[in-house]
C-alpha cells in the first residue's frame, strides 16, 4: 500500500496563483477524500495530477491576462 | 459601484472628454457609429479604476495616450455604496503612470501610490479588474465573437477554464501517447534485433587463443627459416676449415703413428741384442745406447703429436661438429614441421577453427621432396654434404617454411577479421541492450506520464461536472425571470449536461435546445440575462448596495422589434443592485422611453456633455 500522506500536507504544497486554481483546489480536497476510498487510489499519482491540472489552470490564465481578457 | 461623472484629456481619440451629471438608476445608451468613441468611454471607466482596459495591459497603456501628446488624463467620480469617490489617473506617453485616489466628501487623499489604491479598491469592491472585466464589464471584441455568448456562459458557470484545460491535458497526454507507441515499437525492434545478434561469450575468447597459437606458429616458421639460412651460410665457411683441419689431424696420426711403430722396433731390437752371436752383441752394444735414446725421442714425438691432434680435435673441430650439428638439427626440426601437416601441427582448438572455415585440408605448396631431406639431415652433421648441395637444402627448406609463414600470416588475417567482427557484434550487442534499456526506462517514464495525464482528465471532468452542478442549482431559480423576460417567453433557463453541453430549457414543451443549436439573438438573450443575474448575485455577495454594468454593442446584429423590445427588457429588469446599465448601441431606439441618451454621433474629439442626473 502506498504512503499517504496528510490531506493538509500535500494541500500546503501547492499554491495555487489564480482564483480558479483555488477553486479547483478546494474541490480536490473534497474529491480527494472520496476517490481514496477506493483500494488502487494512489496518492502520489493523484498528487501529480493535481499538480498538473493547477499548472495548466494557471498557464490559461496567464494566457487571458497576456490577450488582456 | 456606480459611475457619477467622467473626464478625460487626450484619451484615444478625445482631445476633452467630460460626462456630468450620470444618473445612479437608468439605462444609459451611449449612441454613435464606427470609431465615434463609445468604446474609449468604457475604456477610460476601466483605466481610471485598474489601469488596464481589455485592449491594453498596464506596461502597453501608453497606446491609450491621444497621438501626438505627451500624457493623458483620466478623472472619474464614483461611489461605492455611500462613499463617494474620485480617482484620477495619469499616463504619459513614455509609460509612466501615476494614479490618486481621493475621498470626495472630506476631500482627503486615500491613496496615491499604484499597489495602494487597488488595494483599497480590491477592498471597498470586493473584487478586482479581472472579475470586473468579466462581470460588470462586456467588452466589445467578446459580443462581436461568435461563440462568445456560449463561452460567455462557460466562463461564467466556471467549466470553461476546466474544457481549456481538459483539450490541453488531452493535447499533453496525445504526445505522450505517441510517444510511448513509439518508444513500444522500438522496443520491439531492438529486441528482434537482439535477438539476431545472439554472442557466444566464450567465441572470442577461443578466437583470441586461436590466433595466438597462428601468430606463434607463423613466427616460429620464419625464425626457422631464418636461422636455416643463416647456418647454411656459416655451414659454407665452415666446411674447408673442417675438411683441412680433418686431414691435418689425419697427418698428424699418420706421423705419430710411424714415430711410435720405429720406437717400437728399436725398443725390440735393443731388448733382443743378448740372444745374438757375440760379434752381433758387440756390435749392438757399441750402438744400444744410441738407439734406446732414439726410441725414446721418437716416442715423445709421438705423445706430443697425439697431445696436438687431441688439442685440435677438442677445440678446433668439435666445435664444428656441434655447429654442424645443430644446422643437422634445425634441418630437420624444418623437415618434420614441413611433413607434419598443418591440422596435426596445430591444438585441436586451432583446429575447429580451421573446419569451421573449410580450411583444413590447405596447405602451403611444397617444393622438394621432404624424405629425401630425413636422408640428408645426419650426414650435414659430419659435413659430408657439398656446400653447394646444402645450399640448395637449405634454400628450398627455407622457401617452403617462408610459404607456410605466408599460408599462416594469411590464417592470422582471416581471423582478426573473425576477432574483429565479433568483437563489433559484442559492441553492437552491448550498444543495442544500452539502448533497450534506456528505451525501456523512456517508456517507463511515459507510461507514469500518461497515468498523470488519465488520472487529471477524470479530475478535470469531477471538477467540470461539479461546477456545472453547482451552476445548474445557482441558477435554476434566480435566472428564470430574467431568461423569460430576455427572450420574451421563450425560454426559462439553462442547464449544463453531465457531457458538458449547454441547454436552453423551455418549460412549457419540457423539452430543452442545445445553446448552440438557439438563433443568435437567443443567444445572447440569454446571456445577457445570465449575465446580469451573475452582476447581481456578486453585487449582492460584496454587499454593494448600487451597482453599475457596461455593455459594449451587445445588440449588434438585432433587427426590429427584437430590438427595441430586448432593449425594453434590460430597461425592465434594472433595480437594487444593479442601477445603472450602459449599453452603447449604433443608433437611437425608437418608441422607449426613460432611456438616457449619450450622443456621441458627431464623432468629435471634444464631448462635453451633462446628462439628466437623478
Amino acid at each position: 500500500m502506498s504512503f499517504q500522506p496528510a490531506t493538509q500536507d500535500w494541500y500546503s504544497s501547492l499554491m495555487p496563483r489564480t482564483a480558479a486554481g483555488r477553486r479547483f483546489l478546494e474541490f480536490c480536497k473534497t474529491d480527494r477524500l472520496i476517490q481514496q476510498q477506493n483500494p488502487r487510489f494512489d496518492s502520489k499519482l493523484y498528487l501529480q495530477a493535481v499538480s498538473y491540472i493547477l499548472t495548466q489552470i494557471d498557464t490559461v490564465s496567464q494566457l487571458e491576462q497576456e490577450s488582456g481578457l | 459601484m456606480i459611475i457619477q461623472a467622467l473626464q478625460a484629456q487626450n484619451f484615444r481619440q478625445f482631445l476633452h472628454l467630460n460626462i456630468q451629471l450620470i444618473p445612479t438608476n437608468g439605462l444609459i445608451v451611449v449612441v454613435g457609429g464606427s470609431e465615434t468613441g463609445k468604446s474609449a468611454i468604457g475604456e477610460a471607466i476601466t483605466f481610471a479604476l485598474f489601469g488596464v482596459t481589455d485592449r491594453v495591459t498596464s506596461k502597453a497603456s501608453y497606446k491609450l495616450v491621444r497621438w501626438g501628446q505627451s500624457e493623458a488624463i483620466v478623472q472619474l467620480a464614483f461611489q461605492i455604496n455611500d462613499k463617494p469617490l474620485l480617482i484620477e489617473r495619469t499616463i504619459t506617453a513614455d509609460g509612466h503612470m501615476s494614479v490618486v485616489l481621493w475621498d470626495r466628501m472630506t476631500g482627503q487623499v486615500i491613496a496615491d501610490a499604484a499597489h495602494r489604491v487597488q488595494a483599497v479598491l480590491q477592498n471597498s469592491l470586493g473584487y478586482g479588474y479581472k472579475v470586473f472585466s468579466q462581470t460588470f464589464y462586456w467588452n466589445q471584441q467578446l459580443t462581436e465573437a461568435e461563440t462568445a455568448d456560449l463561452e460567455a456562459v462557460e466562463a461564467m458557470a466556471g467549466v470553461q477554464i476546466y474544457q481549456q484545460v481538459h483539450t490541453l491535458v488531452e493535447h499533453d497526454a496525445s504526445i505522450v501517447l505517441t510517444e510511448s507507441e513509439r518508444l513500444e515499437r522500438t522496443i520491439k525492434l531492438q529486441q528482434v534485433e537482439a535477438a539476431t545478434l545472439t554472442v557466444d561469450p566464450l567465441r572470442l575468447t577461443w578466437l583470441q587463443e586461436t590466433r595466438a597459437e597462428l601468430s606463434g606458429s607463423q613466427q616460429q616458421h620464419l625464425a626457422l627459416a631464418e636461422q636455416i639460412n643463416e647456418e647454411a651460410q656459416s655451414y659454407e665457411k665452415r666446411y674447408p676449415q673442417f675438411n683441412k683441419l680433418k686431414s691435418r689431424i689425419n697427418r698428424l696420426l699418420s706421423v705419430a703413428g710411424v714415430m711410435l711403430l720405429t720406437m717400437i722396433v728399436l725398443l725390440v731390437l735393443a731388448a733382443v741384442s743378448i740372444e745374438y752371436p757375440e760379434w752381433l752383441q758387440a756390435t749392438l752394444a757399441r750402438y744400444s745406447h744410441p738407439t734406446i735414446w732414439g726410441a725414446a725421442l721418437l716416442g715423445a714425438g709421438a705423445v706430443g703429436i697425439i697431445a696436438l691432434t687431441y688439442r685440435l680435435s677438442v677445440y678446433d673441430l668439435n666445435p664444428l661438429h656441434s655447429k654442424a650439428g645443430l644446422l643437422a638439427q634445425r634441418l630437420y626440426s624444418g623437415y618434420r614441421i614441413m611433413s607434419t601437416p598443418l591440422d596435426k601441427l596445430l591444438h585441436p582448438a586451432t583446429v575447429d577453427w580451421l573446419n569451421e572455415k573449410n580450411l583444413v585440408g590447405e596447405n602451403a605448396e611444397m617444393l622438394m621432396d621432404m624424405q629425401s631431406l630425413a636422408n640428408w639431415s645426419p650426414k650435414v652433421e659430419n659435413y659430408l654434404v657439398e656446400p653447394t648441395d646444402l645450399h640448395h637444402l637449405a634454400d628450398g627448406l627455407a622457401i617452403n617454411l617462408q610459404r607456410r609463414h605466408q599460408f599462416l600470416s594469411s590464417l592470422v588475417s582471416r581471423i582478426d577479421d573473425d576477432i574483429h567482427r565479433e568483437q563489433a557484434k559484442t559492441q553492437d550487442t552491448q550498444a543495442l541492450q544500452q539502448q533497450e534499456t534506456e528505451s525501456q526506462s523512456a517508456l517507463r517514464i511515459a507510461q507514469t506520464q500518461l497515468q498523470v495525464y488519465l488520472t487529471a482528465q477524470g479530475l478535470a471532468k469531477r471538477a467540470q461536472q461539479q461546477a456545472a452542478q453547482r451552476f445548474n442549482n445557482a441558477t435554476s431559480q434566480s435566472t428564470r425571470p430574467f431568461i423569460e423576460l430576455m427572450t420574451q417567453g421563450q425560454y426559462q433557463g439553462v442547464e449544463l449536461a453531465e457531457n458538458g453541453l449547454l441547454y436552453a430549457l423551455h418549460e412549457p414543451a419540457q423539452t430543452r435546445t442545445p445553446f448552440e443549436q438557439l438563433s443568435p439573438i437567443n443567444q445572447r438573450q440569454i446571456a445577457m440575462a445570465l449575465r446580469f443575474n451573475l452582476a447581481k448575485a456578486l453585487a449582492s455577495a460584496h454587499k454593494n448596495q448600487f451597482q453599475c454594468l457596461f455593455w459594449d454593442m451587445p445588440l449588434i446584429n438585432f433587427t426590429e422589434p427584437t430590438f427595441s423590445q430586448t432593449l425594453a427588457s434590460l430597461r425592465g429588469v434594472l433595480g437594487t443592485p444593479i442601477t445603472q446599465l450602459w449599453v452603447t448601441l449604433p443608433y437611437v431606439p425608437e418608441n422607449i422611453d426613460g432611456l438616457v441618451l449619450l450622443d456621441c454621433r458627431s464623432g468629435d474629439d471634444v464631448l462635453d456633455i451633462k446628462l439628466a442626473g437623478v
